[in-house]
């Protein structure tokens, strides 16, 4: 760019600048600190001073959790600290077939005696037939 | 430096709710304010309504304001950033950016009258390059072009 280009930039940057905005801006910057003041931060503000807050006593309960697993909790024979930082049944294949063994066992328990219909399923049994219309 | 630590005692005061400080940082730093913004938007509602925001948002922004950077400097700095948003909604709606010079602005004196129409193709030609820009690169061009900000404070 040369010097009379750059000037030709300066000069086109500089047609909408003004030193001042227009009078009575001090009044309208002022109504609107004020009215901003009363209305207190915005939500996402608001909302991150309270996370702030919690951030401290959340910390503390996980913590305490973490030292009552640790010292409580018997440490079964493979578990590792992780597991029982977070109080985990250790991760082993006899625990797995077992946990599956119980749901398998509680499903069937929670079954009804019989199968019902798709009718009685979508409350259609109670519907009196046409009568041969 | 004076006039630094009295900027300090102006925003401590004003953010302790006093607002004649507040009116006081506003009459003081007007002018850059007022400068950076129009050169971005050009006069007008919008121009005059991010420099509102700008004096507003200066004390939402104290808490990372630590008083090294001169008042001006973060302030203009904010008034730039709150122009970028302003320029990138009017090209939302109007879908295309307008600087502030209008058609009737006098042409520059030139010796001759085919010089001048010249200069002026050669002016539109500028304009309509600069008002192709997008808000950040029109940024750094106002800034380093126009308020002649060095390098690093521009970057």
């Amino acid at each position: 760019m040369n010097k009379r280009e750059e000037r030709l930039l300066r000069e086109v940057l500089a047609e909408g600048r003004r030193d001042r905005f227009g009078p009575g801006f001090a009044d309208r910057a002022a109504e609107r600190w004020r009215t901003s003041r009363a209305q207190g931060p915005p939500l996402g503000r608001a909302v991150a001073r309270q996370f702030g807050r919690l951030v401290p006593v959340a910390a503390a309960a996980a913590l305490l959790l973490a030292v009552h697993n640790v010292r409580l909790r018997e440490r079964s024979a493979g578990q590792s600290v992780v597991e029982a930082l977070f109080g985990l049944p250790p991760a082993a294949h006899a625990n797995a077939v077992r946990a599956t063994g119980a749901a398998t066992a509680a499903a069937a328990a929670a079954a009804p005696a019989s199968t019902i219909t798709l009718d009685q399923l979508y409350g259609l049994d109670s519907v009196a037939p046409s009568g041969g219309e | 430096m004076a006039s630094d630590v009295e900027d300090r005692e102006l925003v401590a005061r004003a953010a302790a709710g006093d607002e004649s400080s507040f009116r006081a940082i506003v009459e003081r730093h007007e002018q850059a304010v007022a400068r950076a913004v129009t050169a971005m938007l050009g006069p007008g509602d919008d121009a005059d309504d991010v420099g509102q925001e700008t004096f507003v948002r200066l004390f939402g922004a104290l808490p990372r304001f630590r008083g090294e950077a001169e008042l001006r400097t973060y302030l203009t700095r904010i008034a730039v950033n709150l122009s970028c948003d302003a320029l990138e909604r009017r090209r939302r709606r109007t879908g295309w950016l307008t600087i502030g010079g209008t058609d009737d602005d006098p042409p520059i004196a030139a010796p001759d009258e085919g010089e001048a129409l010249e200069m002026e193709e050669r002016k539109n030609a500028v304009r309509r390059a600069v008002d192709a820009l997008d808000a950040k690169h029109k940024a750094v061009v106002v800034l380093r072009m126009l308020e002649e900000r060095p390098t690093r404070e521009v970057a």
